[in-house]
């Protein structure tokens, strides 16, 4: 059984301009101590995915359908007790920005302390230690006095750090990371993929959205590619960057300049993401897709498999065996200069 | 080489951290220093880019440069003359020549504005006439349509919105644009695009850009020449080639080495550096990256100024590196 079950995921937004839907039957499974990247341009539904998971969504978003199981157990149906208890205890979460997720009135250790008061059954002086323990762990120099400091004496990196040393308070098996170095510099980057590295080493599975495939190829076994709340490719992290098998994913690869490439243009993928409270019919990226078709704009394709190797599945019409699509897709990516057919 | 366009010369911006009477009287000002003695020039026609982390001064020395900030000391001319030597007037009809793009093309839009107004404002302030038509022309130049000229900025994406933060630096036909991370808020498939734009309009207008950015892979693929900048300071200059490849200064060495490639069985010697930036307002005596420098030697805190810029393959090259020590980088990797 896989640590986590998502099937068939709905979540729609109810907002004046119509109904909003911002995840559209998703489903992926995670295995314990794997890593799973979630990619995709802003408002794909990476981020409203990584929210559905714990039922953190706000009005007016609402999940309409379809079944998130962790450990086997629903979380849907969780009763609010319970789902308290997965929140931040079995499931960890990092999200993109750390100074909005610390409370700038205490110091830190006084909130990691909490985190391990509600997940654990460590009170007082036992919570404090396992919070100076946390910030060692996450490799906070100096720990003890560090607890006592407040966020704005931290730098970015250092109160990611922090943040981290929360979600990791109750132990958790899973950890959700929306975005966790976007905004941060290339050398402070470095260092908090390193820890998420070592940490994922201990058999934590940790399912990291980030619309930078540079973090994805470095860190993540397997990949989920999202485009306008669906996802569209799904494959081991080899095949995904050499072996790209959907024309978005294609397209997204190839706009992206690399160190050592010496092409004059970059290509780009023309057009820009759906309105989700109207989607095109068919295809949703067929308006923007190089290679559409006629059947394109008639039939939405589900995620099939691609061919080759047995765990890789795209969501377009040329997989699919019954439909009337001539094809061929006829894209390659170039990486280090070799060309991958 | 011709002669510069812009050239800076020992120039100084610092910022008091209070402004209050008391914190002045008191003696209690520290002051940052933002942009520590640059000496830099930007020729006709090229896109120099300037990297580094957040704190280093990136911003400020492009605004420095343009007397958007008043420098604490040092020059900036602009084909010769100098900018703080202009009347506000002179200085005004200068900006016709030299613009700025601004990072986030939402924040430099002015809400109530169109598009149309936005990038006609600038017309109006240099007196050129024929606005509708010259704003249809422009906002087809950077690839929107001239009917976008209603519109209000709520109603364009990110990437149309940063196409009229371009439109409207390009309105008075300038020959230096700024360029402030100008695509790191967009998407990959929309930063394609908007790349690939500023170099047909560079090539159109021949425009010379300095072009802030932190991400390298970005600014190997637009740069002709790079300017590595530290705690105020440049640690290398050079073209793009000889920067990005050895010999390195080591702190190039290793932003370059902490590039995260965008494929999976890439192998790096990567070396994590550790801690961050250090306090502007109190920075490290000697060499001010000695203390996350992966080859610090022992006398790198002793010297009285940070170490000057050398010509690499000696006198008359134009790759110079801040760093006295940087050939033991290839001996001990």
């Amino acid at each position: 059984m896989a640590l986590l079950e998502v099937e068939n995921l709905d979540v729609r937004f109810y907002t004046e301009g119509g109904v909003v839907q911002a995840v559209d039957g998703l489903s992926y499974s995670l295995e314990r101590g794997e890593r799973l990247g979630v990619v995709g341009e802003s408002g794909a539904g990476k981020t409203v995915t990584a929210l559905a998971l714990l039922d953190l969504l706000d009005d007016p978003g609402r999940i309409e359908g379809g079944s998130i199981r962790f450990d086997g157990e629903e979380v849907l149906d969780a009763p609010p007790e319970r789902l308290r208890h997965l929140r931040g205890g079995e499931i960890g979460m990092v999200f993109q920005d750390p100074e909005t997720a610390l409370n700038p009135v205490y110091t830190v250790g006084e909130q990691v302390a909490e985190a391990v008061r509600v997940h654990t059954d460590r009170v007082g002086e036992a919570a404090h230690d396992r919070a100076v323990a946390l910030l060692e762990r996450v490799g906070i120099p100096d720990p003890a006095s560090r607890a006592t400091q407040y966020p704005h004496e931290f730098s970015g990196g250092m109160a990611q750090r922090v943040v981290v040393a929360m979600a990791l308070a109750g132990d958790p098996a899973l950890l959700i990371a929306d975005e966790p170095t976007t905004g941060l510099d290339v050398t402070i980057e470095a260092q908090l993929l390193d820890l998420l590295d070592d940490l994922a080493a201990d058999d934590l599975a940790v399912q990291l959205v980030s619309h930078d495939l540079g973090v994805v190829a470095g860190f993540c076994d397997r990949v989920l590619v999202m485009y306008a709340g669906q996802a569209i490719e799904r494959a081991p992290v080899d095949d995904l960057f050499y072996e790209p098998k959907h024309p978005y994913t294609a397209g997204l690869l190839s706009a992206i300049p690399r160190l050592g490439d010496d092409r004059d243009r970059l290509a780009t993928v023309p057009g820009t993401t759906p309105d989700l409270a109207s989607p095109p019919p068919g295809c949703r990226f067929h308006p923007r897709c190089p290679y559409a078709e006629a059947a394109c704009t008639k039939r939405d394709p589900p995620l099939a498999d691609s061919g080759d190797t047995g765990d890789h599945q795209a969501a377009c019409l040329a997989y699919v065996d019954d439909a009337d699509f001539d094809g061929p897709l006829d894209f390659y990516v170039e990486v280090d200069g070799e060309e991958r057919p | 080489m011709s002669d510069p366009l812009v050239s800076a010369e020992g120039l100084v911006k610092h910022y008091p951290t209070e402004e209050s009477f008391f914190a002045r009287l008191l003696g209690r000002r520290q002051w940052v220093r933002a942009v520590d003695g640059i000496d830099l020039d930007i020729y006709p026609g090229e896109t120099l880019a300037l990297v580094g982390e957040s704190g280093c001064g990136k911003s400020t020395l492009g605004r420095t440069l343009l007397h958007l900030e008043e420098p604490t000391a040092g020059t900036v001319r602009h084909r010769g003359d100098d900018l703080g030597a202009l009347s506000a007037a002179e200085l005004r009809d200068r900006r016709r020549d030299l613009q700025y793009v601004f990072q986030n093309p939402t924040a430099s839009l002015d809400p109530r504005l169109t598009v149309g107004d936005a990038v006609g404002e600038a017309l109006a302030v240099h007196g050129i006439t024929d606005r509708d038509r010259r704003v249809a022309e422009l906002l087809e130049a950077v690839g929107l349509r001239s009917s976008h000229a209603g519109r209000y900025p709520r109603e364009l994406s990110g990437g149309q919105r940063q196409r009229v933060g371009i439109a409207r630096a390009l309105a008075v036909d300038p020959e230096f644009v700024v360029c402030d991370e100008p695509v790191s808020a967009l998407d990959v498939s929309v930063q394609a695009g908007i790349l690939n734009l500023l170099a047909d309009l560079q090539d159109e207008f021949d425009l010379a850009y300095l072009f802030i950015a932190h991400d390298l892979s970005v600014v190997q693929h637009v740069a002709d020449r790079v300017a590595v900048m530290y705690l105020g300071e440049l640690v290398e200059v050079g073209p793009v080639e000889e920067v990005f490849s050895p010999p390195y200064h080591p702190y190039t060495w290793s932003l370059l080495s902490a590039v995260p490639e965008p494929d999976p069985q890439w192998e790096r010697d990567r070396v994590v550096l550790d801690g961050t930036v250090p306090s502007a307002t109190d920075p490290p005596d000697g060499c001010k990256f000695h203390t996350r420098c992966p080859i610090v030697q022992d006398d790198c805190d002793e010297w009285a100024d940070h170490p000057d810029l050398d010509p690499v393959a000696g006198a008359g090259s134009d790759h110079a590196i801040a760093c006295p020590y940087h050939d033991r980088l290839e001996e001990g990797s």
